[in-house]
Order: C-alpha cells, then structure tokens, then sequence
C-alpha cells in the first residue's frame, strides 16, 4: 500500500517519494524484515516466517536479488539442495533508510494532522 | 501496511519457533529419566559406579541422537533453518563453555568419589539433596536464561526438587524404587510434554510438497 500525495505534496513540483517504494510492497517488505534480524535463512524457513507463498517468495526474491538487496547461495547436502538468503551489505543499509524514512514520514504526517 | 513490523518480536518468534517441537523437552525428560535407570545396573549385576555410568551414559547419548535426528529428519524439512545473529551466537556459545565445565567438574567430583577420596568428608543426607538439586538445577536454569528458553526453568526446578522428593519417598519405601519412581515420574512428564508440542507442530507444519 503506497501512500497517496496529499493535497500539500501535489502543488510541490520538487515532491519525492517519502520513501524506498520497492521496498515497501509487502512481500518485500516482510521479506527484507524477516532476513534483516537474522544472519541468513534458508528458503523454508523464510516461506514458514514471512508466511508467503513459493511462487511470491521466489519471485520477490529474485526481484530482491537483481536490486542487489539480497544474496541467495546454494549447497548441497548429499543429493539435496538447499538455498540460502541473505540481505547484502547494500540491502542492509537500504533497510536502515527505509525505516527511517518512514518512521519520519509518519511523524511528520502526524505533526501535519494535529495542526490542521 | 496495516500490520505493525516490530523487528525485536521478528526475530524473537523467529528464534522461538526452534523450540515448538518439542525435541529439546524429550532430550531434557530423557536426561532426567537416565537417573531412574541408573539402578538396572543391579538387574545386569553390573559393579555399582560402572553399571550407574554404563546404563546413564548410553541413555543420555541415546536422548542426544533423538534429539539430532529429531531435528534433521522431521524439524528442518518442516520449518527449514535460521542461522542467527552475533548476539544468540554469543549466548549459545556461552551455554557450551559453561556445560562443558558443568560436565567436567562433573567428572573430576565422580573420579573422586569412585576413588574414595571423598571418604573423610561426612555430607548429611538433606544437605547432600541440596548439593545435588543444585547441581541439576543451576545448569538448566542458566541454559534456560541464555536459551531463552522459559519451559526449561521449570524443568530446572523440577529436577533440582527430584532429590528432595527421593528423600521423602525413601521415608516409606526401600531399596531404590524413590529413584525411580521420582525420576522416572519427573523425566516421564517432561517427555510427554514435548511429545505433545511435537504432535502440534507436526499438524501445523505438514511436509512442504
């Protein structure tokens, strides 16, 4: 859910989105929570934790990968293979801003909603 | 988004799911059930301290191998693998350094006393219960803290109460039927718990097709 430009924003011609919208999509969203307060997770785990289905999460995953948030390693145990993800220094630090970003956002949405 | 993102709570439910099935509980059940079957080693007419060691050796290895087999074969595939962050690797780190002392004052205490050389010191029989409900009960309430692991203070105290029970039971019964019926009772109840939680997460987390 992509916040709407209020009224104030839409006279702004110099009005920048808030915040990292590819991030905020749900799936990536809960995607890139799940693997930011853990080391890493294999693709089980993080279908059971995030909830998401194996075509949202691979493909959102993928999405991840190609921004460069995300690492995704695989090995084998004996004939098994097992995927690994992890978020990158650079999806970290995404992560960070976005969070930021948007704590900021709200404040300042409230701050806005209380004086008018 | 409508639902809140609380990052502590993440990784927190992320953490605790490693303990909904109930592996760790039967592991920590069969550790106290080896002390009820420390006395079969009369049944094998096995020396004292060699039966006692022989028979709670090969049972706590044995809990051991469930645990790890237990948790490759049936929790892996359900709910996969969470390699966690410096701090938990910290604190289960901490759990190994201070089991291993844990286990080898154990030992240096048990070579001691097959030796005799415990033999001048006259330990009164509640006292002794004391000693020996700490040393069960300390371990596993600070691998509770540093787990995180709450259902294990109580199998911590349960454990560390089991001596005392002995003592009571030994008022009316003779031989070592107070073992067994304590530990084996305590051990017993632990070990049904987890095999509860194991029965729910195996509903709740069916094989991934």
């Amino acid at each position: 859910m992509v916040p709407k430009k209020d009224d104030d924003d839409k006279e702004n011609p110099d009005f920048k989105e808030p915040f990292d919208k590819f991030i905020h999509e749900p799936s990536r969203l809960k995607i890139m929570a799940q693997l930011f307060v853990v080391e890493s997770e294999d693709f089980i785990a993080l279908k059971v934790q995030t909830g998401l289905t194996w075509g949202n999460l691979s493909s959102h995953i993928a999405k991840l990968e190609e921004k460069g948030y995300v690492s995704v390693k695989k090995e084998f145990k004996g004939k098994k293979p097992r995927s690994w993800a992890n978020l990158t220094s650079k999806g970290r630090v995404a992560f960070e801003e976005y969070i930021k970003s948007m704590q900021g956002f709200l404040t300042e949405k409230v701050e806005k909603g209380k004086k008018k | 988004m409508a639902e809140k993102i609380d990052l502590k709570e993440l990784e927190k439910k992320a953490y605790k799911s490693t303990f909904q099935d109930g592996f760790w509980d039967i592991f920590i059940g069969m550790i106290f059930m080896a002390f009820a079957l420390m006395p079969l080693g009369d049944v094998f007419e096995l020396p004292e301290m060699i039966g006692m060691l022989l028979i709670s050796l090969g049972w706590n290895i044995g809990a051991v191998v469930f645990m790890i087999l237990g948790k490759k074969y049936v929790t892996v595939p359900r709910i996969g693998m969470i390699k966690f962050g410096p701090k938990r690797k910290a604190d289960q780190r901490k759990v190994k350094i201070y089991l291993g002392i844990n286990v080898l004052f154990g030992v240096v205490v048990l070579l001691l006393q097959m030796t005799g050389k415990f033999g001048f010191i006259t330990v009164q029989r509640f006292a002794l219960s004391i000693l020996l409900g700490l040393f069960i009960s300390l371990p596993f309430g600070v691998m509770a803290y540093f787990l995180d692991f709450p259902r294990l203070y109580i199998y911590a105290l349960l454990g560390g109460l089991g001596f005392f029970l002995i003592d009571l039971f030994e008022l009316f019964t003779s031989g070592p039927i107070a073992l067994i019926l304590v530990f084996g009772i305590i051990g017993g109840s632990i070990v049904i718990v987890g095999v509860i939680f194991l029965i729910k997460f195996l509903r709740k987390y069916p094989l991934p097709k």
